[in-house]
């Protein structure tokens, strides 16, 4: 017998793999609409008997109602529970097996999404706000000290020229009950701090505002609503005492030096 | 104790610790060490150093030479490197627990000259007034409210309020220096905007 030759056995393939389809026709068409050789069951799922259970509170698993640990359930899971109950194996998955995939595939970046924080509360400052705060809290420092020096200033040449010659007002180390009559070094120290007061209040709105992380920020939290206000503005003029405090504090030591220089 | 004595010493004494509290207590004693190793340790420092030297020297020769070759030299000379470095540790050991010891002394002796006699001095004399303003400078709010306290004679001043007026004064002027000169910040840069 002659060797086939290339043409003749292409025609044999052909035809072979013709008579092969004409042959498992139904087969494949079965396959496809899953009534002939599938691992589905042929019967529609819709005509299956409903489950036992039809609650769907019990449907829920632990992980929906935060029994459990798990405070994401995922998709898939949950649908399968939710579908699952009373599931016998010859019921069909009433949703197709992508479905289940594409909706995992969206949950988590849905997660992701809702686990970002949101801008307001727990935003973190930005670089150049840490670096404004940084400098703006250096300039106040700076306003803050160089207005005290000044005031120190004031408040020695008030002494000077209000105390020093007036020898009997001098502040000595032995106790002297008898008065001498008053001197109104008080009144222009009483002046002068209210003049400094309204400066500094009108200068406040000009100073640049910094992050407060003082101690009142946390005592604020505990203060009712109703007296917060005043709480707030106790807080932004404490200030105005600082400096009335160290106003008194140098008059005091420029006193305890007379009484020295005058011993 | 005078009054006027009292004065001046419980002010030299805030002055003195404040200053302590600027310079750092570190400081002062890696200062007393340097000069306690030139007074009193001479002797260790330098013989530190020839160790020292020495292994160095021996250090040198013995990686010019093979191991393979001169294996005997070789082995001499790491023996005698090993030997040296022991005594380098032990010196070392030595002069490291001085420090110690030293950095004590003068963390006490700190102590004793600022904190305590500050200390004692106030509870000593709590209940003394330094020195009296005269009738008439104060009105009665200040000079008996204010500046007596803790509730000394009106119109006298004490030592908890000196020392507090004291401090408050001489932090507030070296903060002021301390602005002047420390390197000020620049200001941000503009942000950038998408």
């Amino acid at each position: 017998m002659s060797e086939l030759t290339a043409a003749e056995k292409r025609r044999l393939l052909r035809e072979r793999r013709q008579a092969k389809l004409a042959a498992t026709s139904t087969d494949r068409l079965g396959k496809i609409t899953g009534t002939v050789g599938s691992h589905l069951p042929t019967a529609s799922p819709l005509s299956a008997e409903d489950p036992a259970v039809s609650d769907i509170s019990e449907a829920m698993t632990p992980a929906i109602d935060g029994s459990s640990g798990d405070s994401e359930p995922s998709m898939d899971k949950l649908l399968e529970n939710m579908l699952g109950q009373g599931h016998n194996h010859n019921v069909p998955s009433v949703l197709p097996e992508d479905f289940m995939k594409t909706m995992s595939s969206i949950l988590p970046s849905m997660n992701d999404e809702s686990s970002k924080p949101t801008s307001g509360a727990g935003k973190k400052p930005s670089e150049h706000e840490l670096q404004l705060d940084e400098y703006n809290r250096y300039q106040l420092r700076k306003f803050k000290l160089g207005f005290t020096v000044l005031r120190f200033v004031s408040v020695l040449t008030l002494v000077y020229f209000r105390l020093v010659g007036y020898t009997l007002f001098y502040p000595s180390f032995e106790r002297l009950d008898h008065g001498y009559g008053k001197i109104d070094l008080w009144n222009w120290f009483t002046i002068l701090e209210v003049f400094f007061s309204v400066v500094y209040v009108l200068a406040y709105r000009y100073l640049p505002q910094t992050r407060d992380n003082s101690i009142f920020s946390i005592i604020e939290g505990f203060v009712p609503q109703h007296y917060r206000g005043r709480f707030e503005m106790i807080v932004k003029y404490r200030d105005v005492v600082v400096f009335w405090i160290n106003d008194l504090s140098v008059l005091i030591l420029a006193l305890g030096c007379l009484a020295w220089l005058n011993n | 104790m005078q009054l006027q004595t009292l004065f001046l010493v419980i002010t030299g004494l805030t002055i003195l610790s404040n200053l302590v509290s600027i310079v750092t207590k570190e400081r002062i004693q890696g200062a007393v060490y340097v000069v306690f190793l030139r007074l009193f340790l001479t002797e260790k420092y330098n013989k530190l150093m020839k160790l020292k030297s020495e292994q160095l020297a021996v250090n040198k020769e013995r990686n010019a030479i093979s191991a393979q070759d001169n294996y005997a030299k070789w082995t001499k000379l790491n023996r005698k490197y090993d030997a040296l470095a022991e005594q380098i540790k032990k010196q070392e050991h030595e002069l490291s627990g001085q420090k110690s010891s030293i950095d004590n002394y003068v963390s006490r002796a700190l102590q004793l000259l600022t904190t305590l006699p500050i200390n004692a001095l106030k509870l000593w004399y709590a209940r003394k007034s330094l020195f009296y303003t005269r009738p008439g400078t104060f009105p009665w709010v200040i000079d008996a409210l204010i500046i007596n306290l803790p509730f000394l004679p009106r119109g006298s001043v004490g030592i908890y309020v000196w020392c507090f007026c004291v401090n408050r004064v001489f932090w507030i002027l070296v903060d002021f220096v301390k602005v002047l000169t420390e390197p000020r910040p620049l200001p941000p840069s503009k942000e950038k905007t998408n």
